[in-house]
């Protein structure tokens, strides 16, 4: 296995009873899209800062392609590109000022791509950042982290507070950035859009990594639940012992049941009867956590 | 890429440009002023009899003695003695507050930190970049008092008034690093300029009221205005030994600031 661009060792930084984050160990491996994924306050922020030696870990370490954070922090993040949470800028500068001068702390910035993501997010560099919209500041934001082609792009809630066309826009550009060589660690509590890019995901709660998954695994494991409303009553045999389908029931002219892979054999069977509706619920990647993990946290506590 | 914009210092004083243009002016205008007034008041016998009648505090308070015979001897006590002392430290300790605290307070600081710029390095930029502040300021009152005194016709000693303002630069410079590396510690604003405003306050009233207390005395030499305003410029010549040890203070307390500042974690 090639080194990984991100590692974490069992590491823990403690704020104080339930806050902060307990024991995490991940790795991401480069040009991956890793999802970070969990609900406000997890501690996903906390993880991000501490990868970036703006907070030190109460114990554990943590090594980012391949150095120490804490010893080897001004080379870890000339080669990083970071989009804090809640990001503050100074308001009296405008974006392109911003932009230089972050980019006088830096070795090099191309700044064909600043113009690029400009027009792309249609951020208005010339406008004094204090006079933005927090959308609009959210896209110098994000300028600034991908303006020096960083290796490994740290994004905390990226597409929080923008509109949908330019979130779109957005995430194409984080693909693009993976499809060229570059990683990208981002934090999310939106599914939805962790499912769209992502390539795994790691759930965090409560300060504590669940779970690692390759998506396209997750949703192969994932379960459905299947509803079909037949016309009159129907038998059961036939629906039984078709693969993979459980929790079998059928009351009248109503069929429940859960469903784990492919749908094709019960909807075959199905159309033999007149079917009046058929409902299939995808369960979100958070469900799918819960399905999966809740039961295996349980014995960890005891 | 403008000038301005390609270091944190030369950023910092970006950022302070319309206030310090304002400091700038305010502060020639009133050392002009200032010396403009002392043929008014030139001479007044009534000053100094009126001034030996106070009792010995406030004498104290106001300068230990006072000679209004000679432009020296007033620069000494009114601009020496009080007001550029004040001025310089109003103006470092908000700069050195805002440098850390003031930039952590607002949030600006986490981004900046998360670029390839070391701990130490934020620390020295701003304060050198206060040390620049203070200069202009220091150039102002000086340059207040030359205008000034050439339109009244009052004369006196040009170098000594410049070395005499510097040493009150020095002071101000020494309670700018005091309020950075309370800043660089906590974080917390309200600590950075209050405990140093405390400091300015205690320290001021602990020389001027030592003199007069005698178990008080020996105390003194723990004020920096001790260094600064206690031994007189104007009237008894430049003191390097003090000089240097204010200059030590500053030096000192900046080696705190970047110490404490590079252990701890950084607020959101």
């Amino acid at each position: 296995m090639p080194d990984p661009v991100l590692q974490t060792h069992d590491l823990s930084k403690s704020y104080g009873p339930d806050r902060g984050i307990m024991n995490v160990s991940l790795r991401v491996e480069a040009a991956e899209i890793f999802g970070f994924l969990g609900p406000n306050g997890a501690g996903k922020t906390t993880a991000i800062r501490v990868l970036l030696d703006l907070i030190r870990p109460t114990t554990g370490h943590a090594e980012v392609f391949g150095l120490e954070t804490v010893a080897n922090s001004v080379e870890i993040r000339q080669r990083t590109g970071y989009l804090p949470g809640e990001m503050s800028l100074y308001e009296n500068m405008t974006g392109l000022e911003l932009l230089q001068y972050f980019a006088s702390l830096r070795e090099s910035v191309d700044w064909s791509l600043v113009d690029q993501m400009a027009q792309r997010l249609s951020c208005d560099l010339s406008r004094r950042i204090g006079a933005l919209s927090q959308g609009n500041k959210r896209k110098v934001g994000l300028i600034q982290a991908f303006m020096h082609r960083p290796e490994l792009l740290i994004l905390d809630e990226p597409t929080a507070g923008l509109d949908p066309l330019i979130q779109h826009e957005f995430l194409s550009l984080i693909s693009e950035a993976s499809q060229s060589g570059q990683t990208v660690f981002l934090s999310s509590h939106n599914l939805t859009e962790v499912e769209r890019i992502c390539d795994r995901v790691g759930m965090i709660r409560g300060g504590r990594l669940i779970a690692v998954e390759h998506i396209d695994d997750l949703k192969k494991r994932a379960v459905r639940k299947l509803e079909i409303q037949f016309a009159g009553p129907v038998p059961t045999e036939p629906f039984q012992n078709l693969t993979g389908i459980h929790d079998l029931m059928i009351e009248g002219d109503r069929l429940t049941c859960t469903l784990s892979g492919s749908a094709d054999a019960i909807v075959k069977q199905a159309s033999s009867y007149e079917v009046v509706d058929l409902v299939s619920q995808q369960p979100s990647l958070e469900e799918i956590f819960m399905a999966l993990y809740s039961d295996a946290e349980v014995p960890n506590r005891a | 890429m403008p000038l301005s914009l390609r270091s944190i210092g030369l950023k910092t004083l970006r950022d302070q440009r319309q206030s310090l243009f304002w400091w700038t002016s305010g502060t020639f205008i009133l050392s002009a002023i200032m010396i403009m007034l002392y043929p008014s008041i030139d001479g007044g016998a009534e000053i100094e009899a009126l001034f030996e009648q106070l009792p010995g505090p406030i004498q104290a308070m106001i300068g230990e003695e006072i000679d209004l015979s000679s432009a020296a001897g007033y620069l000494d006590i009114r601009m020496f003695g009080t007001i550029a002392p004040l001025l310089f430290l109003v103006y470092a300790i908000g700069r050195g507050n805002a440098a850390v605290a003031g930039e952590e307070s607002r949030g600006t600081l986490d981004l900046l930190l998360a670029h390839p710029v070391k701990r130490w390095r934020i620390i020295i930029e701003h304060a050198l970049a206060i040390g620049v502040g203070l200069s202009v300021i220091s150039l102002a009152l000086w340059g207040g008092l030359v205008a000034g005194a050439g339109v009244v016709d009052v004369e006196f000693d040009w170098s000594a008034a410049a070395l005499a303002t510097a040493m009150s630069g020095l002071l101000g410079m020494a309670y700018g690093a005091l309020a950075l590396a309370l800043g660089s510690q906590t974080g917390n604003p309200g600590i950075a300029i209050g405990v140093s405003a405390a400091a300015g306050i205690g320290l001021f009233f602990l020389h001027s009221l030592a003199p007069l207390v005698d178990w008080l005395e020996p105390a003194r030499v723990l004020s920096p205005f001790y260094y600064a305003v206690g031994h007189s410029v104007m009237l008894d010549g430049f003191n390097l030994p003090y000089a240097l040890i204010l200059i030590g203070l500053s030096i000192g307390l900046i080696g705190i600031a970047t110490i404490a500042f590079s252990r701890r974690d950084i607020r959101i």
